[in-house]
């Protein structure tokens, strides 16, 4: 099996690194198109979250769409017809994100084979988020294959590899505790950061900034504790005044975003701009009509909406994704009981997911052994009837013969494609299939 | 000027609280053009009648040998009945949209009734009067210094809490109150140190009165609890009138101040001989001679 992954999180990386390298949808898309020119043989899924961005590539076969990529190549310089390895997917990244390759290979890590596996199940059962139990990040990884799906990106390995996370992390969810009392990161924000300042959210003026899956999930933990003065801003209005009318609190032309900064208690930033909304500037010159009331800003968002600089007043207290690290990690120690069991899981359908994947690609071979004993038993079979018949054998004579054969031909069978079975199960550490192919000569 | 303000009566004031009375009792009627205006503006009338009354009563009993000074369910009934219209009118600037005079104003008339029931008892000696002063003075002014002290701690678990969430520190076992309940503490003690040590001033000085006759007013121990008391209401003035001082951590270092002011007072009162057995500090000979005249 040819899969692996690179990848940086915030196991591993800070911020400011994974800001660099974080894509959004559109640049996503951009980014599978751009790997498929240049790697048209390859599978490719491209994850990239607030906390994580990961490329997990395969060795595909035939894939939908391949034809129109084949034609449009024929217009761009000329790609690499195989599958790529961690250097070209580290080259291509930092083509991508416009960063020294050495720094990526630094900072990255490389997953390849059982072990990428595993790594996609762990993080799809949310035991690598920072918040552990999380379940956006199930949401996240299909919306990634989904992308894939769409741009035609995705094969056979990673099409079974990602349906699969999915599947497991549901196994998880359902056979252990970990997701109970589940906290995200804006649910950590709302639940554990927001106490430390405020007594009631009953009578704070609430601002999020974006209107996307983080500001939505915000919103609702926010509705939950209690937050009555809510007011969204979002470049897109009608998307504010969407989430507003189904969770709660007000949709606020961009424009008026100063204004509600002066009014507000807590901020919370949601969006996916690339560059900080609230700059230090921009708080400066509203800051004196605040009259240095305290302010909370939780900063969401990656890249972050707020530039650090803002936080430096006195009576501003900005919490980025990163600073929620204290908090999740005290959750994680809450969960740590259940760890064990869900790394059992996700362990043994590793295993088994493995096991099915080299299965799947043993089976051609065992049909086609057996086809071709079944032709020679039949010739054989053929000629012998009609020297019996002519023999004046009974049809009841013939019968038992012919059982006789089925018998002989499947016995023969049996003990080599036990042997591959097992071999396929253990990852064909000893070759048996090349060895069957070559020794009955039945071809690729 | 003397003459009228003489002619102030129990009249004037119950009539001015009666009218405020009223303008309240308006708000269940469609809005009335000006009513917070008058209601504040009678309510300010019958405060400063009602004060000019027990000055003037005060003046004219310190001139009579045996009587104590404010030592009689008279005065009292009208001392705590100002009071209570004074929070009427504190409470009124901070939130005119609620009702709050529906129970204060018909209680501050009630006492001012409990007052005239009791005009003709006898008051209390000036001996009785001190004691009775005496065990105010002590009690307000502990009180004041504790809310003081504790308004400091609150200060400092403000600043602590808030150092600490700058750090992203904060939560886990060694976990303090939030910084909106840390700064309603400081502020809360703000206010009700002012209204002890208020309280424990003015008792200071009846006490004195009703014990020598006077005030000591170049005490140390006097005059730095006056610059206490000033502050304190300053204090609480600035961050009730300018908005801006209740917000993030001014109110903090408002009451860390005042501390300072604590520690000062603290120190001019035990530098003197303030608080402790009482001795005449010095012969009035004024004041001995009026005693011996009353007692001819």
């Amino acid at each position: 099996m040819k899969l692996q992954m690179i990848g940086c999180s915030h196991q591993n990386a800070a911020v400011e690194f994974r800001e660099q390298l974080s894509f959004t949808t559109e640049q996503a898309k951009v980014a599978l198109d751009a790997f498929r020119r240049r790697f048209p043989a390859a599978e490719v899924v491209l994850l990239s979250t607030c906390n994580r961005v990961e490329l997990y590539t395969a060795a595909g076969g035939t894939r939908a769409g391949d034809e129109a990529v084949a034609t449009a190549q024929e217009a761009i310089p000329p790609a690499i017809d195989t599958v790529p390895n961690r250097d070209d997917v580290i080259h291509f990244l930092a083509d991508q994100r416009h960063v020294a390759p050495d720094r990526l290979i630094e900072t990255m890590i490389y997953r390849s084979g059982n072990e990428a596996v595993n790594h996609l199940f762990t993080v799809a059962a949310s035991l690598d988020s920072m918040v552990v139990g999380e379940t956006q990040i199930l949401s996240q990884v299909k919306e990634a294959y989904d992308l894939a799906c769409e741009s035609g990106s995705a094969g056979p390995l990673t099409h079974a590899v990602f349906q699969a996370a999915s599947r497991v992390a549901k196994r998880v969810q359902r056979e252990t505790t970990i997701h109970r009392k589940r906290v995200s990161v804006p649910s950590v924000a709302v639940g554990e950061i927001i106490p430390e300042f405020f007594e009631s959210l009953a009578d704070k003026t609430v601002v999020v900034m974006g209107a996307g899956e983080m500001g939505r999930e915000a919103l609702r933990y926010l509705v939950d504790a209690g937050a009555v003065d809510i007011r969204i801003a979002n470049r897109n209005f009608d998307r504010a005044v969407s989430i507003a009318s189904e969770i709660g609190g007000v949709a606020i032309p961009w424009t008026d975003l100063d204004a509600a900064l002066v009014d507000a208690d807590i901020l919370v930033g949601t969006t996916s701009s690339p560059e900080p909304i609230v700059t230090h500037q921009r708080f400066t010159a509203i800051e004196p009509a605040r009259y240095q009331r305290l302010l909370l800003i939780l900063d969401l968002a990656v890249p972050r909406d707020v530039d650090p600089a803002v936080g430096e007043g006195n009576d501003v207290y900005l919490y980025s994704v990163d600073d929620l690290k204290a908090a999740c990690e005290r959750n994680r120690q809450e969960r740590i009981r259940q760890w064990p069991k869900a790394k059992r899981i996700i362990d043994e359908e590793t295993e088994r997911f493995v096991g099915d994947i080299h299965h799947r690609a043993t089976g051609p071979v065992i049909q086609r052994l057996k086809n071709h004993a079944d032709d020679l038993k039949r010739e054989e079979w053929i000629r012998l009837e009609n020297r019996l018949r002519q023999m004046a054998v009974g049809e009841e004579a013939l019968r038992e013969v012919e059982k006789t054969m089925d018998r002989l031909v499947n016995k023969l069978l049996h003990p080599p494609l036990a042997s591959l079975r097992d071999d396929a199960a253990a990852g064909h550490q000893h070759g048996l299939v090349t060895a069957l192919k070559q020794l009955f000569r039945l071809g690729d | 000027m003397q003459e009228f303000l003489r002619g102030i009566s129990v009249t004037c004031f119950v009539g001015s609280y009666v009218v405020a009375l009223l303008l309240e009792l308006t708000r269940a009627m469609p809005r009335v053009p000006g009513r917070g205006l008058l209601t504040i503006v009678f309510t300010v009338a019958g405060l400063f009648s009602q004060v000019v009354y027990l000055i003037v009563r005060g003046r004219e009993l310190t001139t009579l040998s045996e009587t104590g000074l404010f030592a009689g369910w008279y005065d009292w009934s009208l001392l705590v009945a100002w009071g209570l219209a004074l929070c009427y009118l504190i409470l009124y600037f901070r939130r005119p949209d609620t009702i709050v005079g529906f129970f204060l104003l018909p209680s501050v008339l009630a006492l001012i009734g409990l007052a005239g029931l009791t005009r003709d008892w006898a008051p209390f000696s000036r001996v009785d009067a001190v004691g009775v002063w005496r065990s105010v003075h002590g009690l307000a002014m502990v009180i004041g210094a504790a809310a003081v002290l504790m308004g400091f701690i609150a200060g400092l678990m403000y600043l602590t809490k808030s150092w600490r969430l700058k750090a992203k520190t904060a939560g886990g076992a060694m976990r303090l109150p939030n910084l909106e309940r840390l700064q309603l503490m400081n502020r809360q003690c703000l206010v009700v140190s002012t209204i002890a040590v208020g309280i424990g001033l003015f008792s200071g000085v009846v006490m004195n009165l009703n014990r020598w006759g006077f005030v000591g007013w170049s005490e140390g121990g006097v005059i730095l609890t006056g610059v206490l008391f000033a502050w304190l209401g300053g204090a609480v003035a600035f961050e009730s009138v300018y908005k801006p001082a209740r917000e993030g951590r001014k109110i903090v270092y408002l009451t860390l101040a005042s501390f300072g002011f604590l520690v000062l007072t603290m120190i001019g009162v035990l530098a003197s001989s303030h608080g402790r057995t009482p001795q005449p500090p010095a012969v009035n000979v004024h004041w001995v001679q009026r005693i011996g005249e009353a007692k001819s």
